[in-house]
């Protein structure tokens, strides 16, 4: 795979091993990542742009959702794709709801996953 | 005294007295009415043919005594001693006894009565030589006299007017029962024309009665009205025949009048229950099939208040607040919402405790004057502006578990207007409605603990499957990299497994939204033969176990339909192919059209169905016996039948045991629109 510009991407999930999973599959792809585990500790993140933002839509202390509906309302952030995850059924629809730039229902296939990635990334 | 018509004798005392000449002893003894006469002693010196046929046999003149033939009793069935006999006082005190009445009885004990004319018998000295006597036979005449008793009788005492008139329409006689049914005494009404009976309107109902009498015709059981002596209608019962004289001759007519009006007032009132039978069933039924309280309490207000004959009901709701009293107004009829809430709720006085502490129905002709009423304060009665309410009815609604849930509450400005009847009807009504809040209740609890599956099911589901995402995701990093073929083989098969329980969730997820209503389809156009295609690529790729064989024809086959749900389907249906027929190497697949629905046909040739398992097929949870080896939970085909029957299809299969079965379904044809 050729080496890509590095930039970083944000994944906002509470699972440790899915985060883990997430963070070992885009590093293999050059990302830089940073996470975090609950909708508070990514409020207070320090200040740097993301290039895709990856929510899992339930948060212990809120929804992805929201930050979705947030990110898209602010004029800095709503360029930036976001890809909204979730073992929820009507996942898709919902994500659709708030504007979300892409969806993957959990559990994934990883090859699906850095696809939708790259989709997202390219739009 | 004697006789003016005493006949002397004029021979000697044994002789018979004669009157001089044949032709008046011809006449003697062929007379219908008995004669003979006797001496001073009471022996029979003559006596006729019609004597013989009244004694009933032939005595010996000279020698049989003139009563021998006879025993003799009074006219009221007394034994009459000989003594009293006026024909033996006749003979003993010399005087006649002149239409008197006796019975007698004969020797075949056969009775006559006789009206007796014994005379006496003088010599030229005036001595008593004998008697004789006409004894006249009424025996038939007072038979006659007796029917005619008992006649009269059964006319008198009948309860129904019994009249009679002439073909004039004059009234004839008129019984004891028509007096009492038209007022007018016999005295008043004979001789009158029958019309003083007929209202005006009704006059030429006589006409016809008297034309069908008068052809023979009689009249049978005719309803109609006629008027007392008072001028007040009575609604009648007619029968009348037409009266014949012994010629045949039709000469007038009798009449039979019954009162219906307590029969008509029956019928009413048979009428109303059955009326109000009916009501309470349209009712009941209507508030069964509710279960939205507010509907129920709506309609059983509307009923009741209808029912009652109330100006306005009203259902007030068993609400007690901070204070400890008010009621909260739910809901009314009769009057509009502002009349009521004017004034505010209704609270806890002695008139309303009654009802609300479910002591039972209140029902007052005038509630102004009822005890309870005008003691509570601010009011002390009726608010200013109130509703005006002098008859009052209040029944309480009881749930089953004793709890008042509230009362309903009709009020009319006139006094009395509410009956015991008023009140049955509608505590009928208060009790349906109390189970039918009941039971709505029931069904909130029950939709809420479903909807608390549901959530626990969403919930649960969603658990599940964050720790196979990690499974998954990491035994397909470990896939990636090159391994031992045994290596890569179990992470193959622990991968095939992650698969298994992901599909397992998924399935239990749309079961539980099956259940809830909330499968939802996602329906989009697209050809049924991709999808198929599609489905058996991957298959022939993952299941290299069976070979999938396709039969499908060159044009397209359209459906409107969920495509990720129809792949659900064909997937079901293949691998349960797959997974019933481990023997075997191939399943086959057909499909086809029809001009108005496409039908995929999925054979296998594995264990096959009997038809009690193919009966239970499609049912949840379904595990035929002998497929315990086999892995599944038993929701595909459920999941599948409920896909395809929403999807307005139908799914069927047809199998033998050991020799494999078929699952055929088909959808409706997309027929092409215009894009």
């Amino acid at each position: 795979m050729p080496l890509l510009i590095e930039k970083t991407i944000c994944v906002v999930e509470d699972d440790p091993d899915i985060s883990d999973l997430i963070v070992y599959l885009l590093t293999a792809l050059g990302f830089s990542v940073v996470h975090y585990a609950t909708v508070d500790a990514f409020e207070h993140r320090p200040p740097v742009v993301p290039a895709l933002l990856i929510l899992d839509i339930m948060l212990p202390d809120g929804s992805g959702l929201d930050i979705c509906r947030r990110w898209k309302a602010d004029q800095d952030t709503q360029k930036i794709p976001v890809l909204m995850m979730s073992a929820h059924s009507e996942g898709k629809s919902l994500a659709q709801d708030v504007c979300a730039d892409g969806f993957i229902s959990k559990p994934f296939d990883i090859d699906d996953f850095t696809g939708k990635v790259q989709l997202s990334l390219a739009s | 005294m004697r006789d003016h018509f005493n006949t002397r004798s004029r021979g000697n005392k044994d002789q018979p007295a004669t009157a001089g000449g044949q032709d008046f002893k011809d006449l003697v003894e062929s007379s219908p009415v008995a004669v003979y006469t006797c001496d001073k002693n009471g022996y029979l010196t003559y006596f006729n043919r019609a004597a013989v046929m009244l004694w009933g046999l032939e005595p010996e003149l000279g020698k049989d005594l003139w009563h021998s033939p006879w025993k003799f009793y009074y006219p009221d069935g007394r034994p009459m001693p000989l003594d009293a006999c006026p024909m033996n006082r006749t003979l003993k005190e010399g005087e006649s006894f002149e239409g008197w009445e006796i019975t007698v009885e004969r020797r075949d004990h056969s009775f006559r009565n006789l009206l007796v004319f014994p005379r006496p018998l003088f010599d030229g000295t005036d001595q008593l030589i004998g008697a004789h006597n006409t004894p006249v036979d009424i025996t038939a005449q007072k038979l006659g006299d007796k029917n005619q008793a008992i006649l009269t009788a059964i006319v008198e005492s009948s309860d129904d007017a019994i009249v009679s008139k002439n073909l004039d329409s004059i009234i004839t006689s008129w019984n004891k029962a028509a007096e009492r049914i038209f007022g007018y005494t016999a005295a008043e009404v004979i001789g009158k024309h029958i019309s003083i009976l007929i209202p005006e309107t009704l006059l030429s109902e006589e006409d016809t009665i008297i034309s069908s009498i008068k052809s023979g015709r009689p009249i049978d059981h005719f309803q109609t009205i006629r008027l007392h002596k008072s001028g007040k209608e009575i609604p009648i019962s007619l029968t009348i025949s037409p009266v014949r004289d012994a010629s045949g001759q039709i000469i007038g007519a009798s009449k039979i009048a019954r009162d219906i009006s307590e029969r008509l007032h029956t019928e009413k009132i048979a009428e109303q229950s059955v009326h109000r039978l009916s009501v309470l069933n349209t009712v009941g039924k209507a508030i069964s099939e509710k279960l939205d309280v507010q509907a129920i309490l709506q309609q059983v207000t509307d009923a009741t208040t209808q029912v009652s004959g109330a100006a306005f009901g009203a259902f007030f709701y068993n609400k007690v607040d901070q204070q400890g009293e008010s009621y909260m107004l739910f809901t009314l009829s009769g009057a509009p919402r502002e009349a009521f809430e004017k004034f505010g709720m209704p609270r806890n006085t002695a008139v309303f405790d009654a009802t609300f502490s479910g002591k039972g129905n209140v029902r007052v002709g005038d509630i102004r004057q009822d005890p309870r009423y005008g003691h509570n304060a601010p009011h002390h009665g009726m608010p200013k502006g109130h509703l005006p309410v002098v008859s009052y009815l209040a029944v309480p609604v009881i749930s089953s578990t004793g709890t008042v849930i509230g009362g309903l509450f009709f009020g009319h400005p006139e006094p009395d207007k509410f009956t015991l009847e008023h009140e049955e009807l509608v505590s009928g009504i208060a009790a349906q409605a109390a189970i039918a809040l009941d039971n709505s209740k029931l069904f909130e609890e029950v939709k809420a603990l479903s909807a608390k599956k549901d959530e626990f099911i969403a919930l649960a589901s969603h658990e599940l499957k964050t720790p196979l995402t990690s499974i998954k995701g990491f035994l397909q990093v470990l896939d990636r990299a090159d391994r031992e073929p045994t290596d890569k083989l179990f992470i193959t098969k622990a991968l095939g497994q992650v698969e298994k329980l992901n599909a397992l969730v998924s399935d239990l997820l749309d079961v539980s939204r099956v259940e809830g209503g909330q499968l939802r389809f996602d329906k989009v156009e697209f050809d049924l033969k991709e999808v198929v295609n599609d489905i058996i690529e991957t298959l022939n790729y993952t299941h290299k176990t069976h070979r999938v064989v396709v039969s499908q024809p060159e044009d397209r086959m359209m459906v409107a339909a969920d495509r990720q749900r129809i792949e659900q389907v064909l997937v079901n249906l293949l691998t349960n192919a797959i997974k019933y027929s481990p023997k075997a190497d191939q399943v086959w697949v057909t499909l086809e059209h029809s001009r108005d629905t496409v039908t995929v046909k999925v054979r296998d040739n594995g264990i096959g169905l009997t038809p009690e398992q193919q009966k239970k097929l499609f049912t949840r949870f379904y595990r035929a016996e002998g497929t315990s080896g086999i892995a599944g939970l038993g929701l595909g085909l459920y999941l599948t039948k409920v896909i395809i029957d929403r999807h307005g299809g139908s799914i069927t299969v047809t199998s033998t045991p050991g020799n494999g079965s078929e699952f055929a379904f088909s959808l409706p044809l997309q027929k092409k629109s215009n894009n």
